[in-house]
């Protein structure tokens, strides 16, 4: 008896540990590979793309109850390892939202996204900005199209508290001059003028990149960024690092700039004590549905005074939807992206404070907010991109954010600043 | 003889035989039993060693066997070998070496004060004093909390703009000791130090407690009978009837604070401009931001390298005596 029980109790073990031991590996049924459902990976965590892309999948599981969307949302700070871990197995996701650019060349070049080009090439008249340089770039790669742009990011904002600017008699800024003095005229009295958390070292480099733009125009950018002539520690560059440089040292940004994150900075702004922001169309998505204390404005980033290129900006097609190419579905995943683009669930996305790149959705339904953003955007003579996103993580994650963070915190020169980002390039080139 | 033409057996030699054919009967059922045990103990030890196996042991030879090649993590089929070039080329980055140089800061006086910590508190806890057992809830506390949520909190608290810190100094008269905390190069790396300091150092006072309640009251006692104060009774009677559990705990808070990972990420993110970067989020940032597992890995296992030695050490040099001691 002792011994068949030994028996009994060796054989449950093992039989235990075999099961314990296919869950772990991941035998059997896996999340990617069904047949039941459409495996969506994407940054809309909330905001506008989060009711957005909720109200997509909620159209598409009604008409399609036998091949419902499993919608996964991962923060912006987690996306990218995650996205890439997923894609590099297996059982990838069937269709990703994609932040584009220097992404889309890293991925293609492993060849985990799929040619759309057909798909485009059918469908691209429904698109603002289709022809757009900064567009084309998002998901170009030795000409075929390997993602398709469902949303824009302008970086051409400055948010403001009118009720601040009212209570001490002052105007919107309508140049950069005026913006200099009132921010000036803050100071004077205590209160912090411009809101910026730079920890996570993006917030700041926006800032940069909007002196850069109208410093040195988007052509001349993109050859730094293509090293066919002009060089990061050009003077427009340095010019654009002193910009930057002259608010920090005149104490414009909050004493915290340099060890608060982006939501910090927000709340900062949103706690009704300064004046000005900066930051991406993005953030006046989410004031849809959590609209501030008080009454705010958005105006263009204020004209640089000879500035050779003021009317350029930044701004990109920061949001696009692309297909793994280890994916399932595909046919469905076209159907999807067909429904996705569609202008009655675009109208929707801008309704909700989304700068949809469906002709005509914030035009027809967007905020009036939204609609000036993206106004000041179509008007502007040439478009940028931001620069972190077209260049390699080591030039731009790394080194352009730390120089940012130290060139707000006075420990480097515009020009040292200037010569350690032209020096990263050619490491990296 | 008997009928079948055989011996008749004795009475003695029955026994004989009876007995052997029991020893063999026995002998059989050990063994079989013995392979059961066998079976058993091996199919209890599956999981256990699956798991090891699995989170443990696959991982650490995954990450040195990346870390002699050039992967960037967005593809499998694209590994490739490349030598010893990840390892000289941490040479020539200036921010693994500030990284290094940080990371043993932070192991060494976080070390040292968690368990300096550790002792003092259990002793003063052990003297049994007023609230002693509401203090070593309270001390025990942070190592039950998310490292996480203490981090967010503590960046807020922190925070310069937002947190209550600096208004607090300001409305006591201490306006003169404001500062920027976490965005300041100078101070930031020691906020964390401290910040690991008390959050580990309740786990290693609970080891001394443990020690502390099981050591002998007769040594004590004979001090004090001829004369000891109470200094001396705990320089030379409870110290080195401690010295075993001090060098586990010195060695747990190093190795703790070697792995030290997510207050930093969460507060820091290693700036402001690499000022509190240490070897795990060096190697983090390198192997999932920037796309070089490959490099990233080779700063992961140098820290490996640096945990396996502190172990090494300790086990030849310190564990001896510890033990003998105890």
């Amino acid at each position: 008896m002792p011994i068949a029980q030994h028996r009994v109790r060796a054989a449950v073990a093992a039989a235990g540990a075999l099961t314990l031991i296919a869950a772990l590996t991941g035998c059997g049924t896996s999340a990617g590979d069904t047949s039941s459902n459409l495996t969506l990976w994407s940054e809309w965590t909330n905001g506008a793309g989060g009711a957005g892309i909720a109200h997509t999948i909620d159209s598409w599981n009604k008409a399609n109850p036998d091949l419902k969307v499993k919608h996964r949302p991962i923060g912006n700070e987690q996306y990218f390892p995650a996205l890439r871990t997923g894609l590099s197995g297996t059982n990838p996701p069937d269709v990703i939202m994609l932040e584009p650019y220097q992404n889309t060349r890293d991925f293609v070049k492993a060849n985990k996204l799929v040619d759309m080009t057909s798909w485009w090439t059918a469908h691209k008249s429904n698109f603002i900005q289709a022809d757009a340089q900064s567009t084309v770039r998002a998901c170009t790669v030795n000409g075929k199209v390997y993602c398709v742009p469902v949303g824009f990011n302008s970086h051409d904002v400055i948010y403001y508290n009118a009720d601040l600017l009212a209570k001490y008699n002052m105007q919107v800024p309508t140049d950069y001059d005026q913006f200099l003095a009132e921010a000036a005229a803050f100071k004077s009295k205590g209160i912090t003028p411009i809101s910026l958390g730079d920890k996570d070292g993006w917030p700041g480099s926006h800032w940069y990149f909007n002196f850069v733009v109208q410093r040195c125009g988007a052509s001349t950018v993109y050859s730094a960024i293509e090293y066919t002539g002009a060089k990061w520690n050009d003077p427009c560059f340095v010019q654009a690092a002193t910009d930057l440089a002259k608010l920090a040292k005149a104490g414009y940004f909050p004493p915290g700039v340099a060890s608060d994150d982006y939501d910090a900075m927000t709340a900062l702004f949103l706690s009704g004590k300064v004046p000005f922001m900066q930051t991406g169309s993005w953030f006046a998505g989410g004031l849809v549905d959590q609209p501030a204390s008080f009454k705010l404005g958005t105006m263009a980033i204020p004209k640089i005074t000879g500035a050779a290129h003021s009317s350029d900006v930044v701004g990109e097609a920061g949001d696009t939807i692309a297909i793994p190419t280890k994916g399932h579905n595909r046919a469905q995943v076209y159907k999807f992206l067909n429904l996705l683009t569609s202008q009655t669930e675009a109208n929707f996305w801008a309704k909700q404070g989304y700068i949809s790149a469906v002709k005509g959705a914030v035009a027809n339904d967007g905020p009036p907010i939204i609609q000036k953003i993206l106004a000041d955007f179509d008007s502007a003579t040439g478009v940028l991109a931001g620069v972190d996103l077209e260049v390699p993580p080591k030039l731009g994650e790394d080194v352009m954010y730390n120089q940012v963070s130290q060139l707000l915190t006075g420990s480097v020169t515009p020009q040292q600043f200037s010569d350690k980002i032209q020096a990263t390039a050619e490491a990296v080139k | 003889m008997n009928v079948t033409g055989g011996v008749r057996p004795t009475r003695d030699s029955f026994a004989k035989e009876g007995t052997m054919a029991i020893s063999a009967a026995t002998r059989r059922s050990r063994r079989v039993t013995a392979q059961g045990g066998i079976v058993a103990r091996a199919a209890f030890l599956t999981p256990a060693t699956v798991f090891y196996s699995l989170f443990m042991i696959v991982p650490l030879l995954g990450t040195i066997f990346l870390s002699f090649t050039d992967w960037t993590g967005f593809s499998v089929e694209n590994i490739h070998f490349i030598g010893t070039a990840n390892y000289r080329a941490l040479f020539a980055d200036p921010v693994f070496h500030q990284a290094l140089g940080n990371t043993v800061v932070f192991v060494v006086i976080a070390a040292v004060f968690k368990t300096l910590a550790a002792l003092v508190m259990a002793l003063l806890v052990h003297m049994r004093l007023p609230l002693s057992n509401v203090f070593r809830s309270v001390f025990v506390l942070p190592s039950v909390i998310s490292v996480v949520v203490i981090g967010i909190v503590f960046s807020l608290i922190l925070s310069p703009s937002l947190g209550p810190l600096n208004a607090l100094l300001q409305a006591v008269g201490l306006g003169q000791f404001q500062s920027a905390w976490l965005g300041d190069g100078h101070i930031a790396l020691f906020i964390l130090i401290g910040l690991d300091v008390w959050l580990g150092f309740g786990v290693y006072m609970l080891l001394f407690l443990s020690r502390l309640v099981a050591l002998p009251k007769d040594l004590s006692e004979a001090a004090v009978v001829d004369g000891a104060t109470a200094f001396q009774e705990l320089r030379y009677v409870t110290l080195p009837q401690l010295s075993s559990v001090i060098g586990i705990v010195t060695l747990l808070s190093i190795i703790d604070s070697l792995k030290v990972f997510a207050t930093v990420y969460v507060m820091t993110n290693g700036g402001p401009n690499h000022a509190t970067e240490v070897l795990s989020t060096w190697g983090y940032f390198q192997a999932f931001s920037q796309s070089q597992v490959g490099y990233g890995s080779a700063v992961l296992v140098v820290l490996l390298f640096f945990t396996f030695l502190v172990t090494v050490a300790w086990m030849i040099f310190l564990r001896p005596r510890t033990e003998r001691n105890s």
